[in-house]
């Protein structure tokens, strides 16, 4: 009985050692190769799709920008809006300081607010690019 | 200039362990993955073919399971063997197609026509002959399920689950196929393999029931 154990066991064990050596296929490096075909062709088709897709989904954000004017109305809004700041900031200025007491005259002051202005328009026009 | 001890890719990549690879090829590597289909390509090929397909559907079959296993291939964790893992994915491959096209009865008790298989393995070696040829004798439920067990390294409950049939199902066809295979590799030999279904299991493959 244990004879016969054995003897079986040792069946086994050829037999997974038999499944475990693979057959050597005189195609191997063909199909290799066709696999990363397979691979790198796949990878082309999804870099073309996505390609196409951001063209695609480009064209039609643009054509809309365009068709909207959208560049004109930010551009006017920014210079309503760095018109609108620049007067609030100078008439803020005008009631809050003592202009007698700056160690400068009137002129200090519209080159400040003409610096400050060109600053805003910077960051307005930094801030169009970025969005 | 030559650089000394400078080697190319793909020496590098050979040298290194599948765990290594997959980790390479799950960052997009697709080099580090060809080395793993050069290394495992004939051993999932083997394997669906000693399942009883068809050299076209097993080859297929085995480029699609490669295919699938890089989609899939951070699932793998190093925690088995990347050959295991791979087996597994072509073999629940097989089977999905198998089922599809309905190729195969399991219940069949037939041992399939024999056919020469040109495109087979060289048989350089006189087991695999034996095996490979001896597999041919088994009807193709006793060829699916031993190969699932011996050669996919399934326990039996996982075989079963996989090929949908009742576990007392799965072992009478190993046990039968076992039979087959001892017959047809010892003759001389003259053993039964049926005294102790337990016993038949492949050694560390034990099922979980």
């Amino acid at each position: 009985m244990s004879e016969k154990s054995d003897e079986f066991r040792d069946f086994d064990a050829q037999l997974i050692q038999m499944f475990d050596a693979p057959p050597a296929f005189v195609d191997a490096d063909l199909f290799a190769s066709s696999v990363t075909q397979r691979l790198d062709r796949g990878w082309q088709v999804r870099s073309l799709v996505i390609g196409t897709t951001g063209l695609i989904g480009g064209v039609i954000a643009v054509s809309q920008i365009m068709a909207t004017n959208l560049i004109g109305r930010v551009e006017s809004l920014s210079l309503g809006a760095q018109q609108h700041l620049v007067s609030h900031l100078i008439q803020s200025v005008e009631t809050h300081l003592v202009l007698p007491s700056l160690p400068f005259g009137g002129e200090g002051l519209w080159m400040s607010a003409g610096l400050a202005g060109l600053a805003l328009v910077f960051a307005l026009t930094r801030a169009i690019e970025e969005y | 200039m030559t650089i000394i001890g400078a080697r190319s890719p793909h020496q590098t990549l050979e040298g290194q362990h599948d765990t290594a690879l997959a980790a390479l090829a799950a960052a997009g590597g697709r080099e580090a993955f060809g080395e793993l289909v050069r290394r495992h390509g004939s051993a999932v090929r083997g394997l669906l073919r000693r399942m009883g397909a068809a050299p076209d559907l097993a080859d297929d079959v085995a480029q699609d399971a490669f295919l699938l296993a890089f989609e899939q291939i951070a699932d793998f964790r190093g925690e088995g063997s990347f050959a295991g893992w791979l087996k597994r994915i072509a073999i629940r491959l097989y089977i999905r197609r198998w089922k599809r096209d309905r190729r195969l009865d399991l219940m069949a008790q037939t041992p399939e026509p024999q056919a020469a298989d040109a495109n087979q393995g060289d048989g350089a070696a006189a087991g695999r002959m034996d095996l490979d040829a001896a597999l041919k004798h088994l009807s193709p439920g006793e060829r699916a399920c031993v190969t699932l067990c011996y050669g996919g390294g399934l326990s039996h409950a996982e075989a079963a689950e996989a090929l949908n049939i009742p576990l007392g199902t799965l072992k009478s066809h190993i046990k039968r196929g076992l039979e087959r295979l001892k017959d047809r590799m010892a003759p001389q030999g003259g053993l039964s393999v049926s005294s102790s279904p337990v016993k038949a299991q492949p050694l560390g493959r034990q099922t979980h029931v």
